[in-house]
């Protein structure tokens, strides 16, 4: 399950770091993120890029205890969560959480499915600098291998973050006109480029035949990024944590900042092949560069 | 509210958080000269366009071309082309909307006042005819089929988008159905709002404004309007702020003159995508985040099922900067009492 099923909980402490570093686009970077119950790393526990995703359970009341441990304002958005005001995390329509300073956003765990959070405090900076991460809602069941209640199952499961970077905005700490611009010259899948991405345990796709992968896609970046699984047929089942109305059946599939799609591939024979992100320019469509890990079905 | 342990000084406690944090945003709209709409915003929300409406000859739709040399909150300006409402005719922010019944034959009476000549033209129609500078034409428009749609200029083409010279077409059921209907059978809405986006890169307006070419192969937007406005005034204008009540089904007639691919994510709401590019959508469920791509428009319904200040802004966050500079840029609010 690639990291994934093995702490589902109704609360969290999440601490905000702005000391953490990776290499990105073969620079050593100085990132931000959100770790998970104190344990300063991020993404899986492997990474401090991106942050560090939490499973909650459909319909039970939650909590997210935020301790800022860095010298800056922060907060924790749920993105997709439909959380009231208070707990929205948007310092113009409710409060930032001031250094050393700390808040618990408490709501109730909407429909099971995949979810988002991020800093929205100078959210252009913060969420480019790491500070985003996925919330994965289980059914109420707290079942690990089913989607929703009523939902599909699946054998294996996977979170995909997409991200782009621009690595002219790697020492900025305010928004402003170096920030009118963002021009990603490196792309990846959960923190890392193809070269690492590829092999990488927590990104890459491996079953066997027969075998349902359910793939869970987070756009955490600033373009719109092309699904490819090596040309397989795929089933896109779910989007912001809800049932599409209707099942697509595709090879590709776009996804826009912000959105996530929880994708559902069923392997019918043997394949070692690259499934593939390709992030698009608005203006032209052309692909601006690829992210790749191993898709292995043996 | 919940108070945690609190390592920052007294009076900055993470419990009085909430409150001064309406504080600084009451604070920074009265510092920007703003009054949040409430009431008056959705009276005006139940009105759009209905007036002219009930014209049975078809309506007469006011509008004029102007160059627009708009300042942003870091201090920098970028120029536009705009049409603005004349006459009756309404405005979202100062975006017109013309509003007319399907099989209707409106007057489409149009003042340029640009320094060029302009084709007024119903995006994906043909060009609309060829008005010069500094005079005034009405000619007849077949008011389009039931939907959103938009009026822009032919003769600018892909930088018309850019340029911001948009208004929008609502074209709504015959006068036999309810008003506030999607469709001859539902769903119905209880008010409705345009948000209209436009993306900007002021190289190309600078060029355009000059007389000159930009460099089409390169598009890189640093301005970012929804109703011609950015955020906080958004804000503080009733026809871009979505002000409603717990209860509402609310329209959003949300159209994207820009050439960015739009995901527009709602805080506190999933909403659900009815038409997009005026035909009727099956795939999406519910969703906080939607696709709008460039130069097209969708119909989204938003169930107002609980109170609260949310905001609506496009995720490349690009968007919901002035030039680089957070916050600004396309966020609106949702205000729901």
């Amino acid at each position: 399950m690639a990291g994934l099923g093995t702490i589902v909980k109704p609360y969290y402490t999440v601490v905000s770091r702005m000391s953490g570093n990776q290499i990105i686009g073969g620079q050593s970077v100085g990132v931000w993120y959100f770790d998970r119950d104190g344990s300063n790393q991020g993404f899986m526990n492997n990474r401090q890029f991106p942050s560090a995703h939490l499973e909650i359970i459909e319909g039970l009341p939650s909590s997210v205890l935020f301790r800022n441990l860095s010298p800056m304002d922060h907060t924790i958005h749920l993105h997709g969560l439909d959380v009231d005001q208070e707990n929205d995390g948007v310092p113009a329509t409710s409060f930032s959480v001031p250094m050393m300073g700390s808040y618990t956003y408490q709501f109730l765990a909407p429909h099971a499915g995949t979810y988002h959070y991020h800093c929205h405090v100078d959210t252009v900076i913060h969420y480019h600098r790491g500070m985003t991460g996925a919330i994965i809602v289980r059914p109420s069941d707290s079942a690990i291998d089913r989607a929703w209640d009523g939902g599909p199952t699946f054998d294996e499961e996977v979170l995909w973050h997409l991200m782009t970077y621009d690595l002219n905005w790697k020492d900025i700490s305010r928004s402003g006109l170096a920030t009118a611009r963002h021009r990603p010259g490196v792309f990846m899948l959960n923190g890392f480029e193809s070269v690492q991405a590829r092999d990488d345990l927590f990104t890459r796709l491996v079953a066997t035949v027969g075998q349902r992968i359910y793939l869970r896609v987070l756009n955490s970046s600033y373009q719109w990024g092309r699904v490819r699984l090596a040309g397989l047929p795929f089933d896109v089942v779910a989007s912001d944590g809800r049932p599409m109305r209707q099942v697509v059946t595709t090879d590709s599939w776009e996804i826009g900042p912000g959105e996530r799609y929880d994708l559902l591939l069923t392997p019918t024979a043997p394949i070692s092949a690259d499934a593939t992100v390709e992030y698009l320019d608005d203006w032209t469509g052309a692909v601006l560069g690829t992210a790749a890990t191993r898709l292995e079905i043996t | 509210m919940n108070r945690d342990e609190n390592l920052s000084t007294p009076d900055n406690t993470p419990g009085d958080l909430p409150e001064s944090g309406r504080r600084r945003f009451l604070q920074l709209a009265a510092a920007s000269g703003l009054v949040l709409p409430c009431g008056g915003a959705i009276a005006h929300a139940a009105t759009l366009g209905e007036a002219v409406e009930e014209m049975a000859a078809g309506p007469l739709w006011e509008i004029e071309a102007v160059r627009v040399e708009q300042a942003f909150s870091d201090g920098s300006t970028c120029p536009f082309f705009r049409y603005q409402a004349m006459g009756s005719t309404p405005s979202a922010g100062t975006v017109p909307v013309l509003s007319g019944r399907r099989g209707q034959v409106a007057q489409l009476r149009v003042r340029n006042s640009l320094t060029r000549g302009i084709r007024p033209t119903i995006v994906g129609g043909v060009p609309g005819p060829w008005i010069d500078p500094g005079t005034e034409l009405t000619f007849d428009i077949d008011v389009p089929p039931m939907g959103t749609w938009m009026l822009t200029d032919a003769e600018l083409g892909d930088a018309a988008g850019p340029m911001g010279l948009g208004a929008v077409i609502i074209s709504r059921l015959g006068a036999s159905i309810s008003r506030r209907t999607l469709r001859s059978i539902g769903p119905r809405y209880d008010r409705e709002y345009v948000l209209f986006y436009v993306d900007s890169d002021d190289r190309w307006n600078t060029a355009i404004d000059a007389g000159g070419v930009p460099d089409f192969g390169v598009y890189e937007p640093n301005y970012h309007t929804v109703n011609n406005l950015t955020f906080p005034d958004t804000a503080g204008d009733a026809g871009t702020t979505i002000a409603c009540q717990v209860g509402d089904r609310v329209l959003l007639r949300m159209c994207n003159l820009g050439w960015m691919r739009q995901s527009v994510h709602f805080h506190g709401y999933h909403v659900q995508i009815e038409r997009i590019n005026n035909q009727r959508q099956s795939i999406y469920g519910s969703k906080d985040t939607i696709p709008l791509p460039g130069h097209s428009t969708m119909e989204v319904l938003l169930p107002i099922n609980q109170p609260g200040i949310f905001p609506v802004h496009p995720h490349s966050l690009t968007t919901t900067t002035d030039n680089g500079l957070y916050i600004g840029g396309q966020i609106t609010l949702i205000v729901a009492t």
